[in-house]
């Protein structure tokens, strides 16, 4: 019993983001580092990077590169991806504390998983674009 | 501040509405709710319709239903708050009372949910959060985001995923007696967990359900209800709002809503009672975790003391807080920008003592409380309402 109905015309929605201001993190993933952001007038670190302090609303800021060293606080495994991911599930996210106390959200790559388990972070190319990625401490970045 | 009171109330059947189109499902609960409210919508002159958008054709909604509902010279606005977007047109519309600026206030919420593809639906829900953190990279859907409190609050409190399920069989027990209900049956825990793994721990029937539906309720200030001899106005005593950040990590803890705890406490403030007195609540339960996480943040237990009180059946009818015993998100249904007025409906119709017999909570002290997250916890509205 399908109810009757029109389909609409097509609307193709594609966002050409800008990066100017945080240009410098997409450089660091280049050079294999994970940059964050910190503010010269409060010294507020900041993951992800701002390029105004959420704190003092100052443009002053320097771009610090993250200790590769995090533990898992939480984390879930989806197996029911949007449309965008539908090849890649199943896939991992983790959000991660840092050593230098901010906290990360990223897929992880491994077989077992936990909360408080010691996590690498490391930078990476995939498919000719930049992201970053968590992997068992012991496991060194490929 | 001037007081004011629901004095109307509408809504449609939750649910895969492939019969009606989003104006004509949002006239349909608009229509009802001036029928209930006895108002003549030529006085109506402030509609905020809460509506998250983007799964239905129209970007620009609130005109299209203004005109089909034959309301004309309007304030219309389109009010967007993720799931809360209800609450935020509720909100707007309690201010526009409050404020004395109009006698009368109509807040409508609608969703069309089923006319994208399911997949392209989870990836508009996904996309709630920070677009270009979160989503752009990692694909982090809206059942993932609740699935990361789930996880950290399985770890640090001993919540099962059988206290999971408990909260989707308690809703589904009450869905089946609300003949306004997305879904209308009853369900075994054996089944929520044997069902398909969404975002683990979140099975399928752990998820609330993409619907379609709308939701209106009427306001009015305290000299229009002396005016037009209202029966039974239902008083909003006590609302507050709050926020959180969008992306996770800027997050203090996973285990519970900060926006969540401090909009509930502005609310408790502002009503002058204190959570024990709440005698029937409407809690936002898009995943059962999020039902279990909103017992603590509003108080109704102890921090971490949230699966006990499903456990015990504390918060069925006859328990010490009956919550969603309309079927709540999870078996009414969460046509997005409905659920915000939905709650308020279905809570002015408890406290009319209005509801179907099965379904009635005991009223004595007659004092109700509505909790609407938007995103995951980016933003609360809670409100207390009280004959």
């Amino acid at each position: 019993m399908s109810e009757p109905f029109i389909t609409s015309k097509t609307l193709s929605l594609v966002y050409k983001i800008p990066i100017s201001r945080i240009k410098k993190f997409w450089e660091g993933l280049r050079e294999g580092k994970v940059l964050a952001t910190r503010c010269r007038k409060c010294l507020t670190l900041r993951f992800p990077p701002s390029p105004i302090c959420p704190v003092c609303l100052s443009s002053d800021i320097e771009w610090v590169e993250l200790s590769d060293e995090g533990v898992i606080e939480t984390y879930t495994r989806i197996i029911a991806a949007p449309a965008s991911f539908s090849g890649e599930a199943p896939y991992t996210i983790v959000v991660a504390k840092m050593k230098e106390d901010v906290k990360v959200l990223a897929w992880f790559e491994g077989e077992k998983v936990s909360i408080g388990m010691k996590v690498r972070l490391l930078a990476k190319e995939e498919h000719g674009s930049l992201t970053y990625r968590f992997v068992p401490w012991d496991k060194e970045g490929d | 501040m001037k007081e004011v009171a629901v004095i109307g109330v509408g809504q449609t059947r939750f649910g895969k509405r492939r019969d009606a189109s989003l104006s004509e499902l949002a006239v349909d609960a608009l229509k009802e709710a001036f029928e209930d409210s006895k108002i003549d919508k030529k006085e109506v002159k402030f509609l905020s319709v809460g509506n998250f958008g983007l799964s239905s054709e129209d970007v620009s909604p609130a005109s299209i239903v203004a005109e089909q509902a034959g309301i004309h010279g309007a304030m219309l606005m389109r009010c967007e708050a993720a799931c809360a977007s209800g609450s935020a047109a509720f909100y707007v519309a309690w201010m526009a009372v409050s404020s004395g600026m109009f006698d009368i206030a109509v807040a409508l919420g609608v969703e069309k949910m089923t006319e994208v593809e399911t997949p392209t639906m989870i990836e508009i829900l996904g996309r709630a959060g920070s677009y270009f953190w979160e989503f752009h990279g990692f694909g982090v859907t809206f059942p993932a985001y609740y699935a990361l409190y789930a996880t950290a609050h399985m770890n640090k409190f001993g919540t099962t995923e059988e206290d999971l399920a408990l909260v989707a069989v308690k809703n589904h027990k009450y869905g089946a007696r609300n003949p306004k209900a997305h879904f209308q049956n009853e369900i075994t825990v054996e089944e929520v967990l044997s069902s398909r793994t969404i975002a683990w721990p979140l099975k399928l029937y752990d998820c609330c359900p993409i619907s379609d539906g709308a939701a209106a309720v009427v306001l009015a200030s305290k000299e229009k209800v002396k005016e037009m001899g209202v029966d039974t106005p239902v008083w909003i005593k006590g609302i507050g709002v709050s926020s959180d950040t969008s992306t996770m990590g800027n997050r203090s803890d996973f285990l519970g809503l900060r926006a969540s705890r401090e909009a509930a406490q502005l609310a408790y403030k502002m009503a002058k009672v204190d959570a024990k007195e709440i005698e029937v609540a409407e809690v936002h339960d898009c995943f059962t975790i999020a039902e279990i996480i909103a017992y603590e943040d509003l108080g109704f237990c102890k921090k971490g003391e949230g699966a006990k009180l499903i456990r015990e059946g504390e918060t069925e009818i006859g328990g010490k807080i009956p919550v969603n015993i309309d079927g709540g998100l999870k078996a009414k249904g969460h046509p997005l920008g409905a659920t915000g007025v939905s709650m308020i409906a279905e809570l002015t119709k408890q406290l009319r003592e209005e509801v179907e017999p099965s379904r009635q909570a005991p009223l004595n002290k007659y004092l109700a409380l509505a909790h609407n997250v938007g995103g995951t916890g980016q933003y609360c509205y809670v409100t207390v309402l009280g004959r």
